[in-house]
C-alpha cells in the first residue's frame, strides 16, 4: 500500500487516472486541483509518488514541479499531459519529473510507471 | 465497471459546461480588450482540459476540433499574433461549435453539426494577415487597408501590399512624442527667429515643416474604421434578441468611417447602453409587432458618416418610440420636475436627466444601474453631443456627435489681456465688432442688442480678469451651447487655428472652465474653454438681466 496524490484540475482526468490504478492495493489516494494545493499537499500528505498535470489555472504542473522537487529532492513525480511537445518534456525531465505519461492515460502504462516510481522509492 | 463509465460521462457532461461557460466568460472580456493575458490564458487552458477530457470518455470529435483550435492559440501566442475583434469572434463561433459536438456526443449521434468541416478548416487554415480586399479584421489601424495603402510604398505595380502590425501602445508612445516634437520645433523655430539669421532660419522652418508633415500622418495612425465597434455589436443584439424573446435584425452602415482609437474604446459601453436600451425598450414582441401591422422583425440600425469636424453615430430602432406622457409623468413621480413645469420641458430631454431611470424598474436585459445621464455625461467628456428623436409607434433615434480626433480640436482663437483662449469651432456661430459703447452696457445688463436680437453676453474679461485695461474697440464671438446663442465678449479675435490638445498641468486643475492647453508657435500657451462648463458656472450672470 502506497500513498498518492493526484493533481489535476480536471474531475474527468483525475477520474480516469484512479480507475487506472489497482484497487486490490488498497492505495491511499489525495486529490488536489492546481498546483498550489498540490505543492501544499505534497508537504502536508506526504506521498510516495505524485501525479500531475501541466495545464491548471493559478500555478501550473511545472512550477508546481519545480517547488516539490525544491523542497524534496527525491520527490517522484509522474507528469500527465496532452501536451507532447519535445520541448515540454525536456523541460519537465530536467527539473526532475520521474516519467511523463501522455493523456489520456492508458491503465498499463500508468500501472508500470507507478511499479517503476515505488521500487525507486523503497529502492533509496 | 459500466457504472464507473456512466459517472466518469456524468463528470464529463458538467466539466465540459463548466469549461465552456469559462471559455465563454474569457471571450468576453476579451471581445473587449483583446490581448494576449489573462484572459487569453484562461480560455486557452480551458479549451485544453476540455480537450483532455474529451480524450478521455472517448468523445473523438470534440478531442480533435479542440486539438486544432489549441494549435491555433499556440501559434497565435508563440508568433505574437495580435488578437483582433475578428479572431475574437470566430472563438466565440468555435465555443459554440465545441457546445453543440459535446451535445451530439452526449446523444450518441455519429452525425456532425452542418459547419463542422467548415469551421475545421477555417481554424487549421487560418492567416494572420487577411487579403487586402478582404473585410478587416484591424483592431490595429495598421491593418486596415485604407490606412495601410497609403503606407504602402508604391513603385512596383502589382506589388503585394506590406502590413505591418505594431503594438497599439508603442504607437501611442511614439504619437505622444511626435506632439512633444512639434511643441519643441515651434519652440526652437520662435528663438531662431530672434537670431535673424536667414540660413538658420530657413532650415528650422523647413524642419518645422517636416515635423507637422509627420504629425499629420502619425494622427492616421490613431483612426480605426468604425466597423471594428460595430461588428461586436451583432453577438450582443444575437445573444439579446434570443434572451428577450424578440427578433431582431442589427444593420450597419459607414463601417469604413473612421475615428479616432480611444474614442472606439470609450463609445463601446454607451453603445451597449443604448442598444440594449433599444432591444429592451424599443422593440416590440413579434406578436404585438404583427398586431400593429410591422414586420416581426425588428430592425436596429448603427449607422456612422463624418459631418464637418465631427463623426456622428446614429444608433436608430423601428420599435415603440418614446411616450412623452409616460416620460412626463415617470419625471414628476421621481422628483425631476413639479407637476406644474411639464408644459416647459422637452419631454425626450428629460430621459438623460440623473435619476430618470432606477434600478428598481431596470430589467434584466438594460438594468445594470446605469442610466441614460451616464451615456450622455461619458458622451460629453469625450467632447460630444447626444441628441435623441422619437416617433411614438415608429421608433427612436440617438444622435451622437463627437470631434474627429481626441488629440486635435479644431478651434477659433480669442485674445483677453495678454493671454490666448481657443474655443471649439463646432460651437462657434459668429463674430462681432463691439462699439466701445456696447462695452459699457454688456457690463452693466449682461446682454447685447444684435440686430434687434436681444442677445445674452458674457464678458470673458469679467471671467479671467486681466491686468490690462480693454482696447476700446472689442469683439464678441456668437457662440451655440445647447441650442441657445450667448455673446462672449473679448479683446482680440485671431482667427481659426488647428491645436493641439496637451493635457493641463497641476497649475489648472482647479479651473474647470479650461478642458485643456496647447502651445502656440511662439511658445505661448492658448487654453481651450470649456463652453458647456462656463455656462453652467457664469451662465446666470447673463441670462437673468434683461
Amino acid at each position: 500500500m502506497a500513498k498518492i496524490l493526484i493533481v489535476d484540475d480536471s474531475v474527468v482526468a483525475r477520474m480516469s487516472l484512479k480507475s487506472c490504478l489497482p484497487k486490490e492495493a488498497g492505495h491511499e489516494i489525495t486529490e488536489g486541483k492546481d498546483g498550489a494545493e498540490g505543492v501544499a499537499l505534497y508537504q502536508s500528505f506526504s506521498p510516495d509518488v505524485t501525479f500531475m498535470d501541466l495545464t491548471m489555472p493559478g500555478m501550473d504542473g511545472i512550477t508546481a514541479l519545480a517547488e516539490i522537487r525544491t523542497i524534496d529532492p527525491t520527490a517522484r513525480v509522474i507528469i500527465l499531459t496532452a501536451d507532447i511537445q519535445r520541448r515540454t518534456i525536456e523541460r519537465v525531465t530536467e527539473l526532475g519529473a520521474f516519467a511523463v505519461v501522455k493523456k489520456p492515460p492508458v491503465k498499463e502504462v500508468v500501472q508500470a510507471e507507478l511499479d517503476r516510481a515505488l521500487a525507486a522509492g523503497a529502492a533509496s | 465497471m459500466h457504472d464507473e463509465l456512466a459517472e466518469l460521462r456524468e463528470a464529463y457532461a458538467l466539466e465540459s459546461a463548466e469549461m465552456l461557460a469559462e471559455v465563454e466568460s474569457a471571450l468576453l472580456t476579451l471581445e473587449s480588450a483583446p490581448a494576449i493575458g489573462d484572459d487569453f490564458n484562461r480560455f486557452f487552458r480551458a479549451i485544453h482540459t476540455i480537450k483532455g477530457s474529451s480524450g478521455i470518455v472517448g468523445a473523438d470529435q470534440v478531442e480533435s476540433f479542440c486539438h486544432a483550435l489549441e494549435h491555433l492559440l499556440v501559434r497565435i501566442r508563440e508568433d505574437g499574433i495580435p488578437l483582433s475583434s475578428d479572431l475574437v469572434s470566430l472563438f466565440l463561433q468555435c465555443h459554440d461549435h465545441i457546445k453543440t459536438l459535446v451535445v451530439f456526443f452526449e446523444k450518441g449521434s455519429t452525425e456532425l453539426p452542418s459547419r463542422h468541416s467548415q469551421l475545421t478548416a477555417l481554424i487549421a487554415n487560418w492567416q494572420p494577415l487577411p487579403p487586402p480586399d478582404a473585410s478587416s479584421d484591424a483592431e490595429l489601424p495598421e491593418s486596415d487597408p485604407s490606412v495601410t495603402a497609403e503606407e504602402t510604398v508604391s513603385g512596383q505595380s502589382g506589388a503585394a501590399q506590406k502590413v505591418v502590425r505594431i503594438d497599439a501602445q508603442k504607437l501611442d508612445q511614439l504619437i505622444n512624442l511626435v506632439v512633444e516634437l512639434v511643441t519643441a520645433t515651434s519652440e526652437l523655430e520662435s528663438h531662431i527667429k530672434r537670431l535673424s539669421d536667414s540660413a538658420s532660419l530657413e532650415s528650422a522652418s523647413s524642419v518645422s515643416l517636416l515635423v507637422k508633415k509627420i504629425q499629420e500622418r502619425a494622427m492616421v495612425f490613431r483612426m480605426v474604421p468604425v466597423g471594428d465597434l460595430f461588428r461586436r455589436f451583432q453577438r450582443l443584439v444575437h445573444d439579446l434578441s434570443a434572451a428577450s424573446g424578440k427578433k431582431i435584425q442589427l444593420a450597419t452602415a459607414g463601417l469604413e468611417t473612421e475615428l479616432d482609437k480611444v474614442l472606439a474604446e470609450r463609445l463601446r459601453e454607451p453603445l451597449v447602453h443604448l442598444i440594449r436600451n433599444a432591444i429592451d425598450h424599443g422593440i416590440e414582441l413579434p406578436s404585438e409587432r404583427q398586431a400593429l401591422g410591422k414586420p416581426s422583425t425588428g430592425l436596429i440600425s448603427m449607422n456612422a458618416f463624418q459631418e464637418t469636424g465631427c463623426i456622428v453615430i446614429e444608433v436608430q430602432d423601428d420599435g415603440r418610440g418614446i411616450s412623452r406622457e409616460r416620460v412626463l409623468r415617470r419625471a414628476v413621480e421621481r422628483g425631476l420636475i413639479r407637476p406644474f413645469e411639464t408644459a416647459d420641458r422637452d419631454p425626450l430631454a428629460l430621459i438623460f436627466e440623473p435619476g430618470f431611470s432606477t434600478m428598481e424598474e431596470a430589467t434584466m436585459l438594460s438594468g445594470r444601474g446605469v442610466g441614460m445621464d451616464v451615456v450622455k455625461r461619458t458622451i460629453e467628456e469625450l467632447r460630444g453631443k447626444i441628441e435623441v428623436r422619437s416617433t411614438e409607434g415608429q421608433g427612436t433615434t440617438f444622435q451622437l456627435r463627437l470631434p474627429l480626433s481626441l488629440a486635435l480640436i479644431d478651434g477659433f482663437m480669442v485674445a483677453v489681456g495678454s493671454e490666448y483662449y481657443i474655443l471649439p469651432m463646432e460651437q462657434v456661430d459668429e463674430t462681432i465688432d463691439l462699439p466701445p459703447e456696447s462695452s459699457e452696457e454688456l457690463l452693466q445688463r449682461g446682454y447685447l442688442n444684435i440686430r434687434g436680437e436681444a442677445l445674452p453676453c458674457l464678458d470673458l474679461r469679467s471671467i479671467t480678469t486681466p491686468d490690462t485695461i480693454p482696447p476700446l474697440s472689442r469683439f464678441a464671438v456668437v457662440i451655440r451651447q445647447e441650442g441657445r446663442r450667448v455673446g462672449l465678449a473679448v479683446d482680440q479675435l485671431v482667427g481659426e487655428v488647428k491645436a493641439v490638445i496637451k493635457p493641463l498641468g497641476r497649475l489648472y486643475r482647479d479651473a474647470r472652465i479650461i478642458s485643456g492647453a496647447t502651445i502656440l508657435g511662439d511658445g505661448a500657451i492658448a487654453l481651450i474653454l470649456d463652453l458647456p462648463e462656463l455656462l453652467r458656472l457664469y451662465g446666470e450672470n447673463c441670462i437673468a438681466s434683461p
